[in-house]
């Protein structure tokens, strides 16, 4: 089987931390990353013809925050499945439990490391292939 | 009846068929018992080859788990030079001032995982906080030069780690030899127990780029403005106050 293109999406607000996480991604092959600046954002991208097949997100953005933009997502039939990593400085666990609760699939803190990053996105991109 | 030399006949047929019988037995014995031997042989070498063979899985195991180990040094490393080249990339990006001093947050925040810091530009004998986080603006210290901690971090120009009760973290910003502000880190993220060899990196290049970013920012404000403003560039500085 040929080798499948799969695109991510990350919603950051700082250009800083799209940077780095962009960085990381580049080490998976085959994986095309858009960036986004907040939920809102992410949706207008989201509703494209060209589906993504995994979405980062932090939680504190302006416009729209994470964890509205994973309830968008899991409530449209059209992208409910896609896996999604929230990306952020909230390490409580009511947080975590909060976002996990709303569909997110992984849960990573800041300050990220890449392997991580790498890894989690990996996974779930192997565990969504048919 | 049989007479006594019948008896003898048959007697010494059956002592000649007994040894015959115990012969064969033993001719059958030594030659199994030979059998055996060579298979003994023959598994023992088989399993010195297995020994062997088993040897040589091991020492692949462990140059596996090696090449493992170096590959996560080399990942972690790679990762916290992607860390500084962005830092350092972002920071000069912009000739915002206030864009400057995001990105200076944002690496405090996101990368270096700080939870409380301020940072301060030098004015005259005083640091003046210019933007500060998880601080109220009443709270943040404003040291003179010289005073212990910070101010002495901005008198020498040398970072300090823990040089006070509280303080985690003083980093001068250097512009050549002056010292024109400063960072102070006071408390990191709760799941952060400690600093990291790279943000003592990132301590050293907010050091060196973070002054300059804002000088470029500040000189490019002073242009913009058409030199009608006496210093429109450290007015755009002071307007920040801490959030």
């Amino acid at each position: 089987m040929p080798p499948v293109q799969r695109r991510a999406l990350i919603v950051e607000d700082s250009p800083t931390m799209r940077h780095l996480i962009l960085f990381a991604l580049r080490r998976i092959p085959l994986l095309a990353v858009v960036e986004a600046g907040d939920g809102l954002d992410a949706l207008r991208k989201l509703a494209s013809p060209d589906r993504f097949d995994i979405i980062l997100t932090d939680i504190n953005m302006p416009v729209m925050d994470g964890l509205k933009l994973v309830h968008r997502v899991r409530s449209d039939p059209e992208l409910g499945r896609i896996p999604i990593v929230i990306i952020t400085t909230e390490s409580a666990e009511e947080d975590r439990r909060r976002a996990l609760a709303l569909g997110a699939s992984a849960y990573i803190t800041k300050p990220i490391q890449a392997p991580q990053v790498i890894a989690t996105v990996k996974e779930l991109l192997d565990a969504a292939s048919p | 009846m049989p007479d006594s030399d019948d008896l003898l006949v048959r007697q010494k047929e059956f002592v000649d068929a007994f040894f015959r019988k115990g012969a064969e037995l033993a001719s059958e014995l030594i030659e199994s018992n030979e059998k055996l031997r060579f298979r003994v042989v023959e598994l023992e070498a088989e399993l010195a080859a297995a020994r062997q063979k088993l040897t040589g899985f091991g020492a692949a195991e462990a140059a596996a788990r090696r090449y493992e180990t170096r590959f996560a040094e080399i990942e972690h490393e790679n990762h916290n030079l992607a860390s500084l080249y962005v830092a350092a990339y972002q920071l000069h990006a912009t000739l915002d001032v206030s864009a400057v001093l995001s990105t200076i947050v944002e690496i405090l925040l996101n990368f270096v995982g700080a939870r409380t810091f301020a940072i301060y530009v030098v004015d005259g004998e005083r640091l003046v906080p210019i933007a500060a986080q998880n601080l109220a603006a009443d709270a943040v210290p404003r040291p003179a030069l010289g005073d212990p901690g910070l101010g002495q971090v901005a008198a020498s120009g040398n970072a300090q780690y823990q040089p006070a009760p509280g303080v985690v973290a003083a980093v001068p910003m250097r512009l050549g030899d002056s010292t024109v502000g400063a960072i102070a880190v006071f408390e990191l993220l709760s799941h952060k127990p400690a600093l990291d060899e790279v943000d003592y990196e990132l301590f050293n290049l907010l050091a060196a780029h973070a002054a300059t970013a804002l000088e470029a920012a500040r000189l490019a404000a002073v242009a913009r403005a058409g030199g009608g403003a006496t210093n429109p560039g450290f007015a755009a500085l002071a307007s920040l106050t801490p959030s």
